[in-house]
């Protein structure tokens, strides 16, 4: 296959792009535009990594200098859990806008994580951040397009087509030759701005592990295949239309529906498919779900009778005076128990939900790579929903460890008689470790994925087999 | 006629200009139909709401005793809504991802304001699909696809030159073939705005003619390009890029450039302060002198300062005196996070001039009730209501009234401020008046493109 004619194909292509001035020019305004968009998220990154951490600082400072107070008072002064920005996220922004940093955690209650980013995000926001990868994968194709869109159909009405032809140049040699030279390009374009990313993450230092660079390699190779899928589509709509025009036209209007059109199309579906709840009904049927259990304030309340002589029982006692521990602080336990677990049921079906839609985007995968790269882009960079879900239920966790031990101090180490006056020491409080959201691996980045990575392959695979296949060769040979 | 006939013959016979046009009516109608089950969940939302406090209302008057003030005060929270009529259905705005029924009690203020609505986030950022989307950001490309090779494919036929030979003008035939397009464009965008009005009982007001006008301005200035572009002479292949070079500028990049200009202003984490702040303040409190809060309070709210001093035990009153002056204390904070947000929106609304396409986004927006502006102004309706919550509790609180079921019945409801209607005839005029010098400009030069 990789022969003379192909290199001279490939060269000629090569050297006819470089003697294009306005091709020069795009690309010198994308390169701007990339690295703008990089370096701008760079500075986001690094202003909110400052602030993130120095409010986490704030927080913990202001926990441990608390003076001796009761237990309670202290699950209700709470703590705050901050999401610092994954270290890739100046590459790909993400879902980042769209959910807040910060969730308070104080005792029987959930809050949800405020404080998002997304001021006119209705008018602003509509095509997403400029950000390098919203720019690779929504502008770049045009640019392939814009590239390649006459490469077959002009040749084939100057006649130089024929020309090649009638000297023993298959058509399988021309597509090879200028999808590789179009894969250079694209190449040359997308490398610079991957190996900036590498080398600004590794001046963000610190948090660099060395899984990074990796997850950017990996997100080198993802793209370029992207750029593959759209050479490939150039290529195919450029021999299949006769004339450059037309191409253009169609062209624009697939690249239209693929980036634009079909992704705003299915998100709108599946919410309506399979909508979630609203935060006011959320919280209303945890309330209800939470009364049906019972009050644990209430004296008469069948759950906390129970619980009270099942309590009594245990330790073999007549009266909760008796109690070796307070019993309030174990109410406290029970009830911060039963409180969870009504809410990681409902808060489990807000996730399945979020899930089936996304199940309807990922059915599409294989038709629309645009979809598929964009996730996964999101998946290796963490701005992605799954991992912001994720520092979710790691806050929530946090939230249920720390308020529960704040409860057996209650237990233990305040007495029953008087309860409410009485304090604990403050040396207590250092013994709470601090909250660290603690970023997933790689592997569970990509575990949503299993084998959905195959499916643009295939489409990919598909797309240069009907480019070589013979309806498209008789095509070809027929109209020159 | 007959000419006419041919050229609306030519208009629907090419395979990617029927296409086209399908998809923008298809892409319409499913934008007013998503458009408007999104709408119908928000009035649900907040009817609901409405009706969950009727409900404990009820619940809390026919117990045999009724709860102490202080208890009532900190349990019972009441619901709020986000004035939105129909057009928030199809111009979304900030509606789906804001808090549009947030509930209020008498805590304080700023431990309740910053509540944000569930949403899954992959689909916002997918960038939605309402009919603001349609008419903003597709409608300019089906002009762009119609229009703009019309000189060159003639040219490139070979027809131009015949045409320009005949005693009526090309000039005048093009203008005919502008004309066909645009009135086939206009009425498609007519179609799915009465579609809309019907399928969400939207009236056939002022304002409804409003929005058609406006959108037949920004029709005008995309085919004012289009038309300037064909007037340079230059191919399909150029005309085409080159209009759709166009739309990636006005359409994506400027906005996200505005964005990030924005950003980079005026973001601060002032909400994530002053909620740490009001926190402390307010946890302090109970370690501090309670009489002296309570004083410091009373100062500030002088209408109960005839109130009893405090007690050994504790008092609700204090309580909510602390939640007020943990209020107080974030204040400045507040006032100037809201003066930040409002240079914020005069930044945005000056930088939207930049681009054509931003700036009838906006305005849709704003015309809707959706915009960021309307959900300020909502969060300001929702602190003056707050305030007469709180007002409410105070009597029972500080004078030690204790509170019987007329007073339940009597509960203080939120009244939504009816938004005035939005008809910016200055803006409306005033853009108008530029996109018509720029068509008249445009067709000047149409007029001399010399036959090739």
């Amino acid at each position: 296959m990789f022969n003379a004619k192909v290199t001279a194909i490939f060269r000629h292509e090569l050297a006819s792009k470089r003697r294009s001035p306005s091709l020069w020019l795009l690309f010198f305004m994308m390169q701007c535009l990339l690295m703008i968009a990089l370096f701008t998220g760079w500075q986001q990154y690094q202003k909110s990594v400052s602030s993130q951490s120095a409010a986490q600082n704030l927080v913990e400072a202001q926990w441990l200098a608390q003076p001796d107070r009761h237990p309670h008072r202290v699950a209700h002064f709470g703590h705050f859990a901050f999401r610092e920005p994954s270290v890739l996220s100046f590459f790909d922004v993400g879902v980042n806008s769209w959910v807040g940093d910060s969730i308070f955690l104080e005792a029987h209650k959930q809050n949800s994580a405020n404080f998002a980013n997304d001021q006119d995000a209705g008018s602003l926001l509509r095509f997403s951040e400029l950000s390098s990868a919203n720019v690779l994968l929504l502008i770049w194709p045009l640019l392939i397009i814009a590239m390649g869109f006459a490469s077959i159909s002009a040749e084939q009405s100057s006649g130089t087509l024929r020309q090649l032809m009638s000297m023993g140049v298959s058509f399988r040699q021309v597509i090879f030759g200028k999808s590789l030279s179009y894969l250079l390009l694209s190449l040359i374009f997308i490398l610079p701005v991957f190996v900036l990313a590498l080398l600004l993450a590794h001046i963000s230092g610190l948090q660099l592990s060395s899984e990074e660079p990796l997850r950017l390699m990996i997100l080198f190779f993802v793209f370029l295949g992207y750029c593959v899928f759209w050479i490939g589509i150039t290529l195919i709509v450029s021999s299949w239309v006769k004339s450059p025009k037309q191409a253009l036209v169609l062209l624009t209007s697939i690249w239209f529906i693929l980036t634009i059109l079909m992704p705003r199309i299915l998100a709108e579906f599946a919410h309506t498919q399979h909508p979630h709840k609203a935060r006011n009904d959320f919280e209303l049927v945890i309330k209800l779900d939470n009364r049906k259990i019972g009050n644990s304030h209430n004296p008469n309340d069948p759950y906390f009778n129970q619980f009270k002589a099942d309590t009594l029982k245990k330790y073999n006692v007549d009266t909760i005076e008796q109690l070796p521990v307070n019993y309030r602080g174990l109410v406290m336990i029970e009830g911060e128990r039963l409180n969870a677990e009504v809410y990681k049921k409902h808060y489990q079906a807000q996730l399945e939900q979020f899930s089936k839609q996304h199940a309807v985007i990922r059915a599409f995968y294989w038709l629309n790579p645009y979809l598929f790269v964009r996730d996964f882009s999101m998946a290796l960079t963490r701005t992605d929903s799954q991992h912001f879900l994720d520092f979710e239920q790691q806050a929530e966790a946090h939230r249920y460890a720390r308020i529960q031990k704040l409860n057996e101090l209650h237990t233990h180490k305040i007495h029953l008689h008087n309860d409410r006056a009485q304090k604990v020491s403050k040396s207590y409080w250092q013994e709470f470790e601090p909250f660290h959201y603690q970023a997933p691996n790689l592997s569970w980045s990509l575990k949503a994925f299993s084998f959905f990575w195959l499916l643009p392959l295939l489409a990919i695979a598909l797309i240069f087999t009907c480019l070589v296949s013979a309806p498209m060769q008789r095509r070809i040979y027929a109209t020159v | 006629m007959q000419l006419f006939k041919l050229e609306c013959k030519r208009l629907f016979a090419g395979f990617i200009n029927k296409i086209v046009l399908i998809l923008f009516v298809v892409a319409g109608l499913f934008a007013i139909y998503q458009g408007a089950q999104g709408y119908k969940s928000i009035r649900v939302d907040q009817y609901k709401s409405q009706v969950v406090f009727q409900k404990e209302r009820e619940h809390v008057s026919q117990r045999e005793n009724l709860p102490e003030a202080g208890s009532l005060a900190y349990y019972a929270s009441s619901p709020t809504q986000w004035q939105l009529g129909p057009w928030a259905a199809l111009f979304v705005g900030e509606s789906r991802t804001a808090m549009t029924a947030l509930k209020v009690s008498a805590l304080s203020l700023q431990s309740q304001i910053y509540n944000r609505e569930f949403i899954n986030p992959t689909q916002q950022r997918a960038g939605g699909l309402d009919l603001g989307f349609v008419l903003v950001y597709l409608l300019p490309l089906v002009i762009g696809i119609l229009t703009v090779t019309l000189i060159s494919d003639e040219q490139h036929a070979g027809r131009w030159r015949m045409l320009n030979a005949l005693p009526k003008s090309a000039f005048s035939l093009i203008l005919k073939q502008l004309l066909l397009r645009f009135a086939v464009i206009w009425g498609l965008v007519a179609g799915l705005l009465l579609t809309a009005a019907w399928a969400l009982a939207i009236k056939l007001d002022a304002l409804f003619a409003f929005v058609l006008i406006a959108c037949t301005v920004y029709m005008l200035f995309w085919f004012a390009l289009a038309a300037w572009l064909m007037s340079l002479g230059k191919s399909s292949v150029f005309n085409s890029l080159a209009f759709l070079s166009s739309w990636v500028l006005l359409a994506i990049l400027i906005p996200g450039a505005i964005h990030l200009f924005l950003s980079q202003q005026f973001n601060s984490n002032t909400p994530l302060q002053i909620t740490l702040q009001q926190r402390m303040t307010m946890n302090d409190g109970w370690d501090k002198d309670k009489q002296a809060a309570l004083d410091a309070f009373l100062k500030h709210e002088p209408t109960w300062q005839n109130t009893a001093p405090l007690g050994e035990a504790f008092d609700w009153k204090w309580y909510f005196a602390q939640q007020h002056l943990s209020d107080i204390a974030v204040e400045q904070a507040w006032q100037s996070y809201l003066q930040n947000l409002d240079a914020r929106q005069t930044s945005l609304n000056n930088l939207s001039k930049l681009s054509p396409t931003l700036f009838f986004q906006l305005k849709l927006n704003q015309l809707a009730n959706t915009a960021e502006q309307d959900r300020q102004s909502y969060l300001k309706e929702v602190a003056q209501y707050h305030q007469q919550v709180r007002h409410y509790f105070y009597d029972f609180l500080f004078f030690a009234k204790p509170i019987s079921k007329i007073d339940i019945e009597n509960f203080p409801l939120f009244q939504a401020k009816q938004p005035a209607a939005k008809i910016e005839l200055v803006a409306l005029f005033s853009s108008a008046l530029l996109v018509l010098f720029v068509a008249a400009l445009a067709l000047f030069r149409l007029r001399r493109v010399s036959p090739v």
